[in-house]
């Protein structure tokens, strides 16, 4: 006898995939089953409308204003942790995903209409360039001044290079075809004209999203200091479309 | 799942709401006192990896101190000393506030008319939550509860609309 719930969840479209020939079968072969089905058919999509109009509604004065209160909690959070999983990326805004991810790439990279070289004047300071330059060799990070400045402002002063929403669309698109192991490409590339290359390691369910992770396929050299660094991200699927979770350092 | 705090957030923290006033108040105030309390423990829950139960946790326990407050003024005794219940005509219905299809207003009149539990985990199905995230804000102890509650309500929810 199957149980009730089990049809529930296959007319929902979240019974596992291995119990489905079984529910399937079993309600071919009865017509209460069938019924069944139909009615959490029927209720399933009542309230998937019902939810969809409820949230398409304008939000009174009140909760409007509570919005913007959280515009302005959603900046990014950046936490270092002993070279750990450091970001708790999904309360973050993208473009402060971005400036954190832009920190991996060794000797800068090139992404759209940025490149980016060391001041060959007095300062330290990066500049922002119309085309492709060479990186000097002593230039291992860009935007990174000094070895003391902390996280947060490096991530500051980066984020606003870095096209989150390219590399999201890059990824999206590949992500669902690739083995583990698979190498890809996505189009950030390095200051050398190199195409960044990554790696799907491994695939993770994470409380009921299709999560990946993948890794550089290099380590990569975050700061002036640092000797080279493992990183890897984690992706999931939110409303069918990959978002960046979280960026895992270790040495 | 970690949620985005955004007008979605807000506007799913609606639909969750309508389940739990169950007609009684204002779903916007619900949420609204909700995300006050959100926003200014923002240290303690801003990392939370399930921000959405704690307001929704909020929520129930905002409506019940509503209820609680409500009953201690509006419950008055007739000349011989039985209890009347005293109906708040200001009582806010959000069908006042918003404005869906006749489909939809329909099925939200027969989730009102349902018992406390179907309407709780209806309004949270509605919202597409997994039947995980039902169970912990919920507060049933086993997923099979979850299931089988679901199962029941819709059922019963087909027979009123049908």
């Amino acid at each position: 006898m199957i149980d009730e719930t089990k049809i529930m969840q296959y007319a929902d479209g979240t019974l596992p995939v291995e119990d489905h020939e079984e529910v399937k079968k079993a309600i071919e072969a009865d017509p209460k089953l069938k019924e069944l089905y139909n009615t959490f058919k029927e209720t399933g999509d009542l309230l998937f409308k019902l939810g969809n109009e409820i949230k398409s509604q304008p939000l009174p004065k009140n909760l409007q204003d509570k919005v913007d209160i959280l515009k302005t909690l959603n900046k990014p959070i950046v936490k270092e942790s002993n070279s750990l999983n450091f970001f708790g990326l999904f309360n973050i805004q993208p473009a402060g995903m971005a400036a954190a991810f832009a920190m991996f790439f060794v000797g800068g990279i090139y992404v759209d209409n940025f490149i980016s070289g060391k001041d060959v004047g007095k300062s330290n300071q990066v500049k922002a360039l119309s085309q492709k330059v060479e990186a000097p060799k002593d230039l291992k990070f860009r935007g990174m001044p000094s070895a003391d400045e902390d996280l947060s402002t490096r991530v500051t002063n980066l984020y606003r290079y870095f096209n989150a929403d390219q590399f999201i669309q890059d990824i999206n698109s590949k992500l669902d075809s690739l083995e583990i192991n698979d190498e890809f490409e996505s189009s950030l590339e390095d200051n050398d004209g190199k195409k960044v290359k990554f790696i799907l390691v491994e695939n993770f369910d994470a409380s009921g999203n299709n999560c990946k992770k993948v890794a550089f396929n290099e380590p990569l050299k975050l700061s002036s200091n640092d000797q080279g660094s493992d990183v890897s991200l984690d992706i999931c699927k939110v409303n069918n479309n990959y978002e960046i979770t979280s960026i895992n350092l270790s040495k | 799942m970690t949620e985005k705090l955004d007008e979605n957030f807000i506007k799913s923290l609606v639909v969750i709401a309508l389940g739990i006033v169950r007609g009684k108040s204002d779903p916007y105030e619900l949420v609204n006192g909700a995300m006050e309390y959100l926003i200014s423990n923002k240290e303690k829950y801003m990392d939370h990896p399930n921000i959405k139960a704690i307001a929704v946790l909020k929520m129930k326990g905002l409506f019940i101190d509503g209820i609680r407050k409500n009953q201690k003024f509006s419950s008055m005794t007739d000349d011989e000393g039985n209890d009347l219940q005293v109906v708040d005509e200001k009582q806010a219905d959000i069908s006042d506030q918003i404005s869906l299809s006749n489909e939809c207003n329909k099925v939200l009149s027969a989730i009102k008319n349902m018992g406390e539990k179907c309407q709780e985990i209806l309004m949270l199905a509605s919202e597409g939550m997994s039947m995980q995230e039902m169970q912990e804000i919920t507060e049933v102890k086993s997923l099979g509860t979850v299931l089988s509650r679901l199962s029941n309500c819709r059922k019963e929810l087909k027979g009123l609309v049908a």
